[in-house]
């Protein structure tokens, strides 16, 4: 299942000349794996969001009075299914000026679609259950992953110059982001060593 | 704040349902009334045994639910409805059955509450109904029960008893550079006898929280201060739920959520009570307490949780030196230790402190206190309908008054308990 979100990558590596292997690993201060971090790859030249790519299914549920996954990533263009698996109803919304949109109350079995179409950051909320939050990554790149619990991800990518960057919703950086700019001819791995703000805790707040 | 004759605070709540209603706007969801995911219900079958002195239910200084017994009961059982009328306009109400309290059945918390949906970093929302004042960070499982212990601490266990309020409360909220502050304000009636318990009975540690018609059991005997100093004055059982004196109580709740791992509240609570005032055989406590919190993630699966209270309550008349006939300051704290285990369950660790000192009469009604207690409890949910959790609490204290029942100052207890709670 981890690797079906770099299947996009690897049907457009075909297309390209010559691709390279684009290791990224990122890991805490003390070398612990951080996931749910989004890695971007952005060619110097620039590359479009194939059809197929866009068209993909994205989901973000609503299980156990939480959202799931914590960070989507999603190309931009794409829509995102919102169905709530709850027994509960949920109120989600969104007042990130990226795109500010909520769907008033809905329950189990039911679900709301929107469509992305600005990249950018979409903090996501519950209005029902304060304590719900998740993040929807919108990128305009077809060149993306989401680290999982190993913290690593790998790009097929075209050779050549261009940026990558490092996005999650609680690193220590400018817009919780980090880039740095390379040349890539053939296989590359990269690390990051980051500083990720833990979550304030939710227990007995109001 | 002054308080507010209570015929104002008639007219004034239609009033603030019309606004409430007009403010919400037409709903763009479906009214959910009575669709399924507006209730829920649970029952909690507990097994238990203790030993030690006589418990408090049964007319005795225990500190625990459970004393000298081995039992099997109903813990609770509760059906737990939230209509949504509008999109941002919702309520609360939960039915309670308990099989070990004077009055087994009761309405616990009902409340409507309004929330608009933010459109910055700033929020804030409404509630008014007869509802717990937000002190106790424990009590985040669904329906105001503990989730990480069964028996809750001593100032929680407080709480869920005496301070039941009818109120209104306004709470807003700010985000900025990650920081989140947030301002909450109550004003409430029907909490003159808070402090009633807690002096005459002192602190203790159970799960079982009051509803709007509760009468919670004082330590029993015609030797038992409250009886030397009010005789037939003070009913026998103390109803948590009342107004007595008609004047407004009123709490002040500020939090802060950094941008790390810790979030902090302190709170003030002032019932404003007239201790001189009776009814029915119940009196009026004029009471005040300061409570202090903070919530620290340790790692992505342990948190240490912490709170500190520390309050004065007084009723009757003058005795001279400004104090009352029944005078009593109070104090308790708690660290809480909770972590998460791979397979869903959860292994929690409390160490309660508690106290009171009282400052009039000690002849024949000394209120004062001191007290430990140890809780190690580990819960586990089995399905999607079954929670299993045991609990073992030792507690140590030192009452004088005991000598009322025959019994030494300092007693020890300890308490086991195995709780099967099956939900909807």
């Amino acid at each position: 299942m981890k690797y079906l979100f770099l299947l996009p990558a690897l049907l457009l590596a075909g297309s390209q000349a010559t691709a390279a292997d684009l290791t990224v690993a990122v890991s805490d201060a003390g070398g612990k794996p951080v996931p749910n971090t989004v890695v971007t790859w952005i060619p110097a030249a620039g590359a479009a969001i194939p059809a197929a790519e866009k068209g993909k299914v994205f989901v973000m549920s609503q299980q156990n009075v939480q959202f799931l996954p914590y960070v989507l990533a999603v190309p931009a263009g794409a829509t995102v299914n919102f169905p709530n698996k709850d027994r509960v109803n949920h109120h989600v919304y969104s007042f990130s000026p990226v795109q500010p949109f909520q769907f008033p109350l809905y329950g189990k079995g039911k679900s709301h679609i929107m469509k992305f179409d600005r990249p950018g950051t979409v903090a996501l909320g519950c209005n029902i259950h304060d304590s719900m939050a998740a993040y929807i990554r919108v990128v305009d790149t077809p060149f993306y992953a989401t680290t999982d619990g190993t913290g690593r991800v790998m790009l097929k990518v075209p050779d050549g110059a261009g940026s990558l960057a490092i996005w999650h919703p609680g690193l220590d950086a400018p817009e919780h982001q980090m880039a740095r700019a390379l040349k890539l001819a053939g296989p590359s791995a990269q690390t990051f060593s980051v500083k990720v703000r833990p979550s304030a805790p939710t227990a007995g707040q109001y | 704040m002054k308080a507010l004759p209570t015929k104002t605070i008639g007219w004034l709540a239609p009033a603030f349902w019309a606004s409430l209603w007009l403010c919400s706007g037409v709903a763009q969801a479906e009214t959910q009334l009575f669709d399924p995911g507006t209730y829920t219900a649970w029952i909690d079958l507990r097994v238990a045994t203790a030993d030690g002195e006589r418990d408090w239910l049964d007319g005795g200084f225990g500190k625990l639910r459970y004393g000298d017994e081995t039992t099997a009961s109903i813990a609770q059982a509760a059906v737990l409805w939230k209509p949504q009328f509008t999109d941002t306009l919702s309520g609360y109400m939960l039915l309670q059955g308990v099989s070990d309290a004077e009055v087994p059945l009761g309405v616990e918390e009902a409340y409507i509450q309004w929330k608009p949906v933010p459109k910055s970093g700033f929020r804030y929302g409404v509630r008014a109904g007869q509802m717990f004042p937000p002190v106790s960070m424990e009590h985040d499982g669904t329906g105001w029960t503990p989730s990480r212990t069964i028996t809750p601490s001593a100032i929680n266990s407080w709480i869920g008893e005496e301070v039941l309020v009818r109120g209104l409360e306004v709470n807003a909220q700010q985000t900025f550079g990650g920081h989140r502050l947030g301002l909450t304000l109550g004003g409430f009636t029907r909490d003159d006898t808070a402090g009633t318990l807690l002096s005459w009975r002192g602190w203790a540690l159970h799960d079982i929280s009051s509803a709007d018609n509760s009468e919670l059991m004082l330590p029993d005997g015609e030797n038992q201060g409250w009886y030397r100093i009010f005789h037939d004055n003070q009913a026998e059982m103390s109803r948590p739920v009342v107004e007595v004196d008609g004047r407004l109580g009123y709490y002040v709740r500020l939090d802060w959520k950094a941008p790390a791992a810790l979030a902090v509240n302190a709170e003030f609570y002032d019932n404003q009570g007239n201790p001189n005032a009776v009814r029915n055989g119940q009196w009026a406590w004029g009471t005040r307490f300061y409570n202090l919190g903070a919530a620290y993630r340790l790692t992505a699966t342990d948190e240490l949780l912490s709170q500190y209270m520390v309050g004065h309550t007084i009723t009757g008349w003058q005795v001279g030196r400004g104090r009352y006939v029944v005078d009593v300051g109070f104090e308790s704290a708690y660290v809480l230790w909770s972590h998460r285990c791979d397979n869903g369950s959860r292994l929690t660790g409390r160490f309660d402190y508690f106290a009171a000192k009282d400052h009039s009469r000690r002849q024949i009604d000394d209120n004062s206190e001191t007290g430990y207690a140890a809780t190690l409890a580990w819960l586990k949910p089995m399905s999607d309908h079954l929670d299993v959790a045991v609990e073992a609490l030792h507690v140590v204290s030192d009452r004088p008054a005991r000598a009322t029942h025959l019994l030494t100052a300092q007693q020890g207890q300890t308490q086991l308990q195995l709780a099967l709670k099956l939900h909807l």
